[in-house]
């Protein structure tokens, strides 16, 4: 059953009420009127420090007894068939305790990396040393690595039954060419993106152990539930029998959403040893087969006026997720474009397939879409600040990019005229935008225990892959509890816990503060019921502020502690439930960053200075793990745009950088200085007003510096990464 | 790794007889090249004879405006000893190598004999002419950070910072034998693929570098440049070590390396033969830096070297006159 | 269930015997003052060891840790998979990320890099020394007080690259930060958040 409430919402001062339907479990919304003592400060992360001493126990880091230590061989060749495989030598070396052939003769490896076999052994070393000893024939076959060649007509097909070249989802569907005719000026540009792996610090893999028939599996992913079923799948259990534990885990962004081939090969070793088995992907195989970020090939064409008017934009894309996945681009819905048309194809390449990657296909789609926003101002003639005022609906990011301007003084850094600075140092600004969906789901629940000694513990099953989930849900019972968040215990990772969301879609916190508020202010009335008679108060008189009771305002006696030790014997144990979002004010939250570059124009080295990121993500409940959560997002999208990107030999078809010397990633010294700005929305989507915060702030960092570099140099560079050759390569074009 | 037999030496005479004793064996310093390389099973050893308490090697002497390195000083220290004065192209060179903590450990005598960064080397699944193979894949294949020199049948570079600065200052290498000591020119100590496919300078498999030394440049000036993507750990595309005599602003001498370019250090004379008695600006160093890289011959991915090497060589000179900081 | 031995055959309890009598009794050196030299008390010798399982004595945090391991095993190993100090990481095993970062003698170094067996005698330091009294360190405190971390993979070795620096420079400028931790990648992104933490630990450590 539900309730309406009326409830204050909007931003910047700009505040109007409106009314939402609240389920009858739920608590009332915070509105933008809330009075909130630890929601919405600088809170110290609290898994800090056991992060900083070292003592957080990762999947890398656990080891029951006994444990054996597994390696993987992968395919050396882009493309072949396996004639033979002979795991015989490998198998007669010492310390060699199960072999398992992933591949039999007859398969085929579709690219370099592919999963051949698997080793356990009494060491990491003599693993690693079986691989040498199994001996795989086979018969090379072509490969194709790249658009161009996968989509030629006698390319060599990756699947014997399938085209390489596959239609994607057309979208738009308006007449564009029509529209654009029609405009007085005309813009056609090409955009290209690479393919970009995620390189979790914390590889792929996991530790299996078998007793009987349950299986208890350690896992680095971001999807502890998703995962149950993946390990019951693999060893042929019910999901009932499987516990998977993730209570650390170094970094996800989207590509440890299952088991992978890694866990199958875990199950198979383990089962053949009968003892527990580690297999972590190694560097090379993190790249190679840890999921990737699609690349892209965006072909623009748009029509402009004078005035900034867009008449309809039309774009095509085609990209590449290896064996799999999809590899279209998204691009941005809240500019008024006129007619818009977009048509997509994904072709299948000889390379580990594409998995989701923080905001997929947002930062290469929002790369050409901003890029080509300034190419049609600049044919206009206006400033692409103004452009964009111009041709943008939504309120929040129209809010967003004055703030921006002001704070990034946009007036001084953007160059009135390209390469004016003295000496070969160019310095150049850029901007542009970013929008995500999210305020996570329903069906997940969180409980809070409390014990007669005062202890808080906050559990859910889910995982916190760094994003803060722990912090924030001790916020939101803190809060409530009238606790500092530091006192609360809060139990993540791990499948015995309550049922929680997989962390994809910036959903985790959004989808667990709410229920984590409910079971705290459940956990609150049922606390306080029971210090009424002692304070002769009636149950609405009281509340729990600052560590004591308080009673019509005014602090008691009581503390928290010996407000717990009524409990007697018992434990307090309560649930949450995470209830639908309401139908609240804005389904979407919105970015703006602006972007300051030097260019060297005779090295072509290019160093971004400076970036402004005004992010909004509802209510946001701790600015400090927010900013951390900005500053990721843009040094990330940093290296998106100067540095990464994964190199396949067009001939063999292998991965030649698979390490972290030669696939570049944003370092100390590349970091720009950075401000991030919470830009507030009270958004009445749930009852905390959260939204998704994880994936939009790596959206609009390679388009802002794309375009910074083309207002440092005055030429445009449309390729990330945006390296020294291609600079040099665009300052000579633009001088032939 | 593959298993090996693990032998310490006390001194470079001892690792030298400990690598002739065992066929294959290799001879390790910090290892920060060797073990990367083992653990791809590019090289499997069966005998690894460890520097790591050798004795002798770990001192630097600057006396007489020269300097004596030992082969075991390590580049955070050589950074640190030789940051100004005439040889501080050395310093720069071996304070841009890698990480500061590659830098603790990694060893001069280690920097100068890296084997190539080459990535179709150092990938131990694919062949090449380096591990046996009968052609390079590099020549058709992904050649950005490839020679411009001497680019057949091999187009390596050579990984060294050192090197560079090394061939510049006209520096000779001790080097100690299972069968005595000698001295080599660091010019002859490099050696093209053409000349020999396995190795890239002409020690012998038992030979251990002892020291470097390097004569006096009393007056002159120097500076280690480099081009890279990144700012933090990052290979170079392109670098110069200019070593300048000047007299009242006068090149009397210049010694000008290119690195990142060739498989070898590659010293460039047309470019110091354009700086020989000319006043140093501007016009002039981008003279001699137009110089030192005709002849060049880009392989499919790395025409950009050449503008890109213009530049740093033209920094590199005016940075060794005191007229460029970075 | 198959079932075999804990242990493999052929792994020798001690150290091999000398296979080159005539490498024995030369004289001890006094060791060389540069990092890539011993301390004093390093065994001398000039014996032939391994292939098989060796004793190697690590001075790790102060305390004499005995291992039995093939020369082939990286100190990152040693002490993730013979000590249980997990607390170092191994993320590239290749020594360009810092995530195996410890101290030995003082210097900052890439355990993944270095043989355990060339750590014989030294004195090696990693996260777990730093907080053995059960107290953060105040750069581990700064850490978590400017949120200098996300997913914590890369924090051990950052915390461990800032405290290199912090004991040779005790007001480190922004750029001589930046150097310090250069060797250090962090995928979520945290930089800016630890060049924070080091300035703020830098007076609190004079």
């Amino acid at each position: 059953m539900s309730r309406k409430v009326r409830t204050k919402v909007g931003f910047a001062g700009k505040v109007e009420e409106i009314e939402v339907t609240v389920a009858d479990n739920d608590p009332d919304p915070w509105g933008a009127d809330a009075k909130l003592s630890v929601v919405g400060t600088r809170v110290p992360r609290v898994d800090g420090p056991i992060k900083v001493t070292g003592k957080a126990k990762y999947t890398y880091d656990v080891a029951p007894k006994g444990m054996l230590h597994g390696a993987i061989l992968r395919s050396p060749h882009g493309a072949a068939v396996v004639n033979s495989i002979d795991t015989s030598a490998a198998e007669k070396l010492e310390g060699v305790v199960a072999v398992h052939a992933a591949k039999k003769a007859g398969a085929r490896v579709l690219f370099h990396g592919d999963e051949v076999a698997g080793v356990a052994a009494e060491t990491e070393e003599i693993a690693q040393e079986a691989l040498t000893l199994i001996k795989v024939d086979y018969e090379v076959k072509p490969c194709v690595t790249t658009v161009e060649a996968a989509s030629k007509k006698d390319a060599p097909r990756v699947f014997e039954n399938r085209p390489n070249v596959q239609p994607g989802r057309a979208r738009g569907g308006a007449d564009a060419d029509g529209a654009i005719e029609k405009a007085p000026l005309i813009v056609e540009a090409t955009y290209t993106t690479e393919v970009q792996t995620h390189s979790s610090l914390e590889t792929h893999g996991c530790v299996v152990q078998i007793d009987g028939g349950s299986v208890t599996a350690w896992a680095s992913t971001q999807a502890t539930f998703g995962c149950r079923q993946g390990f019951a799948g693999a060893a042929k259990v019910e999901q009932g029998n499987v516990r998977v534990i993730s209570e650390h885990v170094g970094g996800g962004f989207g590509s440890k959403f299952d088991i992978g081939r890694e866990g199958h090969i875990a199950v198979e070793l383990t089962r053949k040893a009968g003892r527990p088995v580690k297999v972590m992907l190694d560097r090379k195989g993190e790249h190679l087969h840890g999921g990737n970020r699609p690349s892209s090939i965006q072909a623009f064409k748009g029509g402009v006026d004078k005035e900034g008017k867009i008449f309809g934009i039309k774009v095509a894309t085609s990209g590449t997720g290896g064996i799999g996945g999809g590899a279209g681009s998204a691009h941005p819905g809240f500019y008024t474009v006129g007619a818009w048309e977009k048509s997509e194809t994904n072709v299948i390449t000889n390379a580990g397939e594409a998995r989701a990657f923080r905001a997929p296909g947002h930062p290469q789609g929002f790369f050409g879409m901003e890029s080509f926003l300034d190419e049609l101002a600049e044919k206009a003639g206006i400033d692409p600040l103004e452009f964009r005022k111009k041709n943008c609906r939504s309120k929040v990011h129209l809010a967003e990019f004055d703030l921006a301007a002001e704070k990034f003084n946009w007036k001084e850094r953007r160059r009135a005229k390209s390469g004016s600075d003295a000496g070969p140092k160019k310095r150049g600004a850029g901007m542009a935008s970013s929008v995500w969906y999210n305020a996570g789901g329903q069906g997940f629940k969180v409980d809070v225990v409390v014990s007669p000694d005062g202890t808080v513990e906050v559990r859910n099953g889910a995982q916190d892959i760094g994003t803060g989930t722990r912090t924030v849900l001790a916020v939101l019972v803190a809060e409530e509890l009238g606790l500092k968040p530091d006192q609360i215990v809060v139990k993540m990772g791990d499948t015995i816990l309550p049922p929680g969301p997989n962390s994809g879609g910036s959903t985790t916190a959004a989808s667990l503060g709410p229920a984590a508020r409910a079971a705290g202010l459940k956990a609150k009335k049922e606390l306080l019921e029971r210090a009424v008679r002692d304070l002769k108060a009636k149950p609405g008189d009281l509340d729990l502020k600052d560590g004591v009771v308080v009673k019509s305002g005014s602090p008691t006696t009581m503390t928290f502690k010996k407000l717990c030790q009524a409990l007697g014997t018992e434990t307090l144990h309560v649930t949450g439930d995470r209830e639908k979002n309401y139908a609240g004010y804005s389904e979407t939250v919105a970015g703006v960053q602006m972007a300051e570059v030097e260019v060297d124009v005779e090295t072509g080295q290019v160093r971004c200075l400076r970036v402004v990121a005004i992010q909004d993500a509802g209510r946001v409940v701790d600015r400090l793990t927010f900013e951390s959560q900005v500053s990721g997002g843009v040094i990330q999208g940093v290296s998106y745009a100067l540095f990464e990107e994964r190199r396949l030999d067009p001939n063999l078809g292998v991965m030649v950088n698979p390490d972290f010397l030669n696939y570049k990633v944003a370092g100390s010294k590349d970091c720009p200085e950075i401000i991030a700005i919470a830009f507030d929305v009270a958004n009445a989507k749930n009852n905390v007003g959260m939204m998704g915060l994880g994936e939009p702030p790596t959206i609009p960092t390679a388009g802002a510096i794309a375009n910074a570099v083309a207002n440092a140099i005055g030429v445009r560079v449309r390729s990330l990464p945006i390296t020294p050759d291609k600079v040099l390569a665009a300052l000579e074009a633009k001088k032939s | 790794m593959n298993r090996f037999e693990y032998v310490r030496a006390r001194s470079a005479k001892e690792a030298a007889e400990l690598l002739a004793g065992t066929k294959g064996a290799l001879l390790k310093a910090s290892g920060t090249d060797l073990i990367d390389r083992m653990k791809s099973f590019i090289d499997t050893p069966p005998r690894v004879v460890s520097l790591s308490n050798a004795d002798g090697m770990s001192d630097i002497s600057t006396d007489g405006g020269g300097a004596r390195i030992g082969a075991l000083v390590t580049l955070a220290r050589l950074a640190e000893t030789l940051r100004e004065g005439p040889l501080a192209a050395i310093g720069q060179a071996a304070g841009e190598a890698a990480t500061p903590q590659i830098r603790n450990v990694a060893t001069v005598g280690g920097n100068l004999c890296q084997r190539p960064r080459c990535w179709y080397y150092r990938l131990g699944e694919v062949p090449c002419l380096k591990k046996g193979g009968k052609d390079c894949p590099a020549i058709k294949g992904d050649n950005r950070y490839h020679a411009i020199f001497e680019t057949s049948p091999c187009p390596i570079v050579h990984p060294s910072n050192l090197g560079g600065p090394a061939v510049a200052f006209g520096a000779t290498i001790h080097v100690q034998g299972s069968k005595g000591i000698r001295e080599i020119k660091a010019e002859e100590f490099f050696t093209l693929p053409k000349a020999d496919i396995a190795r890239e300078n002409v020690l012998e498999r038992d030979d251990v570098i002892t020291a470097v030394s390097i004569p006096a440049w009393k007056g002159a000036r120097s500076a280690y440049l480099e081009g890279r993507e990144k700012e933090s750990f990052d290979w170079s595309l392109v670098n110069a070590t200019a070593v300048l005599q000047l007299e009242g602003g006068v090149c009397r001498e210049a010694r000008i390396v290119l690195g990142s370019v060739a498989p070898i250090p590659w010293r460039v004379p047309a470019a110091e033969a354009a700086l020989a008695g000319k006043k140093i600006d501007e016009a002039v160093a981008a003279e001699a830096a137009r110089k030192a890289f005709e002849g060049a011959k880009p392989l499919s991915g790395n025409a950009y070297k050449v503008p890109m090497g213009r530049a740093i060589v033209k920094r590199a000179i005016l940075a060794a006159a005191g007229l460029w900081k970075e | 269930m198959p079932k075999k031995p804990n242990r493999p055959k052929n792994l020798k309890l001690g150290p091999e015997v000398s296979r080159r009598g005539f490498l024995r009794g030369l004289g001890a050196a006094a060791g060389a003052a540069a990092v890539g030299a011993p301390l004093l008390g390093a065994r001398q010798e000039s014996r032939v060891q391994g292939p098989g399982p060796v004793k190697v004595a690590l001075q790790i945090n102060g305390a004499r840790r005995e291992v039995e391991i093939e020369p082939r095993v990286t100190l990152l190993n040693a002490l993730r998979n013979h000590l249980d100090l997990t607390g170092t990481k191994k993320i590239c095993d290749r020594g360009s990320c810092g995530g195996c970062m410890v101290l030995v003698d003082g210097a900052a170094v890439n355990s993944c890099l270095m043989l355990a067996i060339d750590a014989e005698g030294r004195k090696i330091e990693t996260i777990e020394g730093l907080s053995a009294d059960g107290k953060l360190h105040p750069i581990q405190e700064e850490f978590c007080a400017h949120d200098a971390l996300q997913c914590g993979f890369c924090t051990p070795g950052m915390v461990m690259a800032c405290k290199a620096l912090l004991d040779r420079k005790k007001e480190p400028t922004l750029d001589e930060i930046r150097e310090g931790i250069s060797g250090n990648i962090c995928r979520c992104g945290t930089y800016n958040k630890i060049f924070d933490a080091v300035r703020a630990a830098a007076p609190r450590l004079k």
